[in-house]
């Protein structure tokens, strides 16, 4: 399978160059655990505010976490023209992207979903509730990524172009956000996992799986010109 | 040497009226070029005739203003997929600082559906083998064309294009480049440089662009 092989090929190197030597994977990750470090000096260490906001203050800091890595999703490729020659493979770019999108997420997200346990911890979220939050953010993190990759495609041209692909990213993840802190607060409150508004997350990651690679291709191929 | 070296390539390139645009200025107006396989082309001119683009637009990088650009089998069906008969080697060595070099090859291997066990003997073939497990962060710019080189000998297909590919080469570099380009050329390859300096070892047809005249010597 040499399509397999391909998008395999480009997954792994993905993790590799991320975790290489400048990589720069553990930046969301200690982005994500700072953030919730301070969040009991910001918001008071009182149990029962933090209990409160804890769980859609792990969305928050999720999703700003995930926008600090996106500016280079393609921007290195397509400096030094590894951009080119991908587009020569005979691999549909689409696929090429989406294999890009999960190798950055297995790089940057794994980590961070790693130890967001902890970090639910800090911010006081009840015990029980702290493994099927984190699987959430887990499915939301993916949903992230692909939505965010079509805004980091749209800015590979642009020098220092983060806050152009914030600008663009953080409208598109508001429904993600939005449906990720509701399922976050069913489940605080003791509600089932798959509550309404996880199941609308799920159906948002979905939709994005399909669309996302789709529309980062077409945005990251206009640089190539 | 393994049989599918052997084969040759029987494809055709052929290019009718074709018009370059960069902003509002036109590089080149009415271009056409028809290539046969084994026919090794410098593209010459002065800096900003469009050299670049020529070779971009044809790796299906910059779309045209007008005209055409066929690709055909000797059969005479069209090939619509750039990246099944085309390498393009740019100015910019696509080598990142922070992989070895062995794995990066072995990444372009799997990314055109080369074998991996040729990624070893090409490294030897274009005298990276000491390389092999060097950061591509501490390869010269010679080594780095060198790299490149071993790219399109993997992905082995009928057509290169070549954005001056010897100016980072030292002497030896640029006799192995010569018989690259010589053996690829014997097999039926099509070669498209852009260069300044001729090419080394083998002799080209010249095409000038930017004084909007085509002539033939060498």
């Amino acid at each position: 399978m040499s399509l397999l092989r391909a998008c395999l090929a480009i997954l792994k190197r993905e993790v590799r160059l991320g975790w290489g030597a400048g990589g720069g994977a553990l930046l969301s990750a200690s982005f994500f655990a700072g953030s919730v470090m301070v969040a009991p000096f910001g918001l008071g260490p009182a149990p029962d505010t933090l209990g409160k906001i804890g769980p859609g203050y792990l969305w928050l800091a999720l999703t700003l976490a995930s926008l600090v890595s996106l500016e280079r999703l393609f921007q290195a490729d397509l400096e030094d023209g590894t951009l080119d020659q991908m587009l020569l493979s005979p691999v549909p770019h689409s696929l090429q992207v989406l294999s890009k999108i999960l190798g950055q997420w297995l790089a940057i997200a794994a980590p961070l979903l790693a130890i967001s346990p902890i970090a639910a911890l800090l911010v006081r979220v009840e015990p029980e509730v702290i493994l099927p939050l984190c699987a959430q953010l887990a499915v939301g993190s993916i949903g992230l990524f692909l939505i965010g990759a079509i805004g980091a495609a749209l800015g590979a041209s642009v020098r220092r172009g983060g806050l152009l692909v914030a600008l663009v990213v953080l409208p598109l993840y508001a429904p993600s956000v939005i449906f990720g802190a509701s399922a976050a607060a069913a489940l605080a409150t003791g509600g089932d996992f798959f509550s309404q508004p996880f199941l609308f997350l799920c159906a948002l990651v979905l939709a994005a799986l399909a669309f996302a690679p789709v529309a980062a291709a077409a945005a990251v191929r206009l640089h190539v010109d | 040497m393994t049989a599918e070296r052997h084969q040759q390539h029987d494809v055709r390139l052929q290019i009718a009226g074709l018009a370059l645009q960069r902003g509002f200025r036109r590089l080149v107006t009415d271009f056409d070029l028809t290539c046969a396989p084994g026919d090794i082309i410098a593209l010459q001119g002065p800096n900003g005739s469009g050299k670049t683009t020529l070779l971009r637009a044809l790796a299906g990088f910059h779309t045209p203003a007008s005209g055409r650009i066929t690709l055909s089998r000797a059969q005479g069906d069209e090939i619509e997929e750039q990246g099944e008969v085309l390498s393009f080697l740019g100015h910019q060595d696509p080598i990142k600082a922070g992989e070895k070099l062995i794995d990066q090859l072995r990444f372009w291997a799997d990314l055109c559906g080369a074998s991996r066990d040729r990624v070893t003997e090409t490294l030897a073939r274009v005298g990276l083998t000491k390389q092999a497990d060097l950061q591509g962060g501490v390869l010269s710019a010679g080594q780095r064309k060198r790299a490149a080189l071993a790219r399109l000998l993997l992905e082995d297909r009928a057509i290169w294009l070549l954005d001056e590919p010897a100016s980072p080469l030292d002497q030896e570099g640029r006799a192995l480049l010569g018989t690259l380009l010589d053996q690829h050329a014997r097999r039926g390859g099509i070669i498209l440089a852009a260069v300044h300096d001729p090419l080394p070892g083998v002799t080209a047809r010249v095409l000038n662009l930017g004084t909007h005249e085509s002539e033939v010597a060498a």
